[in-house]
């Protein structure tokens, strides 16, 4: 396979961060959190729905409808539609597709949507029927869900670099301080120290309470459009300097210790023509801290198995002066809302480099790192990505 | 108590507690597939068939679980599994008879769980003079 990046994004850029209705438990469904992004992504540009021309929609939630359906529910008529069924991967995914769907003219605003419910009993029924391999090879020993892949990767990661639990607490306090000054995060309101942190209870050994997230429900949302485009609705923007995917990477692996990040990474800042060193904010999908490790490591923010010396001497929270990472507090800190989730750090890096983040707005940062990381078919997740974004006019 | 339904889909005699290891195998270029699949992941060949196995692997990962979904389960938690590689081949996600330490070397084996379906067990290899 080559590896050779991607063509240019030139020209197709963000606006437009919505996340709307957090909460842990709700009796509407995804089709309502998806719907409500719609109406404040309108709102936000300042557009009516009939200017939106295309959609990219992830979820979880939507059976026995496609997105296809959607239209009817929300009496929008597309030129073009995608159903990206990438879990946390999806985010990064929809802005690549809808760019380059920008890029050629076959839609010129498109709507890119993540959105998920989390009604009684739903995550166990999800986790119960993921996939057929997770069916017959992963739920049997024990029906732990994603917790029983994501305790063995844990294991074997901190056993091949030494990694201590402390570590992986440096991560998840951090995002629990960004937390705090992000409303909308659902453990916003509960500080955690790395002594919590260290005598929560165990759940899937190494794995405790706080490395594990809580379901809910939530939307996020952006728009993707020409440069033109926003500057004419005079919306701030980000750029894209860069964006890949991989699916499946390593896959001969016995356990996932990297994943595409590695393969794809110097492709990506080669083609945004920055170096890791010029990373000013980054946002890894969190599903477990060992998971955020991987993508920080991967993309090169540390060397090979140096991530206790990393914590060790880089501030994440949005505010420290080092590396802010998660600065919304991610999902270990705001909530899992499904396919959601895939989308909530190309949303908040939209805010954050648009200044429009609120009391956890980094100052004056103009690269923003985004990653992904999806789907656990079996002993791992197959999906991985990663986009550098830029603030607007600062490209290009 | 809710009956917990596995399909895991391996081969285990009525009535049988436990077998030797059979993992599905290509007719075609020999190698040896897990998860349970439709095609040969290898060679895409239309040529898988269950077929004895050798048990023998390393243990490249263990996990002791304290929470389960399934409520059948729960008297059973705390829950030891692991993650193991065959020497056949492919990993495996199996039920752990005891602790072991990361690359000790386990054998793996067909068993029933709590509920009695078909699962895969494995226990560390007893240390004994190589034959």
């Amino acid at each position: 396979m080559s590896n050779r990046p991607p063509n240019s994004y030139r020209g197709a850029v963000l606006t437009t961060p919505v996340s709307y209705g957090y909460a842990k438990h709700s009796d509407k469904p995804a089709h309502w959190f998806i719907g409500s992004v719609l109406r404040e992504l309108c709102a936000g540009a300042g557009i009516d729905k009939s200017a939106v021309d295309g959609a990219a929609i992830s979820s979880f939630g939507l059976a026995p409808d496609t997105v296809s359906f959607l239209t009817q529910h929300y009496n929008i008529g597309l030129r073009w539609l995608e159903q990206l069924p990438f879990g946390g991967a999806s985010g990064v995914i929809a802005l690549r597709r809808a760019a380059r769907a920008v890029q050629c003219g076959d839609a010129e605003i498109v709507a890119c949507i993540g959105g998920d419910t989390a009604a009684a009993g739903s995550f166990r029924e999800l986790v119960a029927d993921f996939s057929s391999f997770s069916n017959s090879a992963a739920y049997p020993y024990g029906a732990a869900g994603p917790n029983a892949p994501f305790a063995l990767i844990t294991a074997a990661y901190m056993q091949r670099y030494g990694v201590t639990r402390e570590a992986f607490g440096a991560l998840a306090t951090a995002q629990r301080y960004n937390a705090q000054h992000y409303p909308q995060a659902l453990l916003g309101d509960k500080p955690l120290s790395l002594e919590q942190y260290l005598a929560a209870r165990p759940i899937a050994e190494p794995l405790h309470l706080f490395d594990c997230v809580m379901p809910c429900a939530g939307g996020e949302g952006f728009l993707v459009m020409s440069e033109q485009r926003a500057i004419d609705l005079a919306l701030p923007y980000v750029t894209i300097a860069a964006a890949d995917e991989r699916h499946n990477a390593f896959g001969d692996d016995p356990v996932q210790l990297r994943s595409g990040w590695s393969d794809f990474a110097d492709g990506l800042y080669q083609r945004a023509e920055i170096t890791p060193a010029d990373i000013d904010l980054v946002q890894t999908y969190d599903d477990y801290p060992v998971i955020s490790a991987l993508q920080l490591e991967g993309l090169g923010l540390f060397g090979a198995g140096e991530f206790n010396h990393f914590v060790a001497t880089t501030n994440t929270t949005f505010d420290g002066g080092g590396l802010p990472h998660n600065t919304s507090g991610g999902q270990l800190s705001g909530g899992q809302a499904g396919s959601a989730a895939g989308y909530l750090g190309v949303v908040e890096t939209l805010r954050q480099l648009t200044d429009s983040a609120g009391a956890n707005q980094v100052a004056n940062a103009q690269h923003g790192l985004v990653s992904g990381y999806g789907m656990i078919n079996y002993d791992r997740g197959l999906c991985s990505t990663a986009c550098i974004l830029i603030r607007g006019g600062q490209h290009g | 108590m809710d009956k917990f339904i596995a399909a895991t889909r391996l081969p285990l005699a009525d009535g049988a507690p436990s077998a030797a290891l059979q993992l599905q195998q290509c007719a075609s270029c020999n190698t040896v597939n897990y998860p349970a699949r439709d095609l040969c992941g290898r060679c895409l060949a239309d040529a898988l068939a269950w077929q004895p196995q050798s048990g023998a692997g390393t243990l490249l990962a263990s996990s002791t679980l304290h929470y389960s979904l399934e409520p059948a389960l729960h008297g059973q938690l705390p829950i030891i599994i692991g993650s193991v590689k065959l020497a056949v081949g492919p990993v495996v996600i199996t039920y752990l008879a005891a602790s072991a330490a990361i690359g000790a070397s386990v054998t793996v084996q067909i068993t029933r769980d709590c509920a009695g379906n078909p699962v895969l067990s494995a226990q560390p290899t007893e240390e004994r003079p190589h034959e």
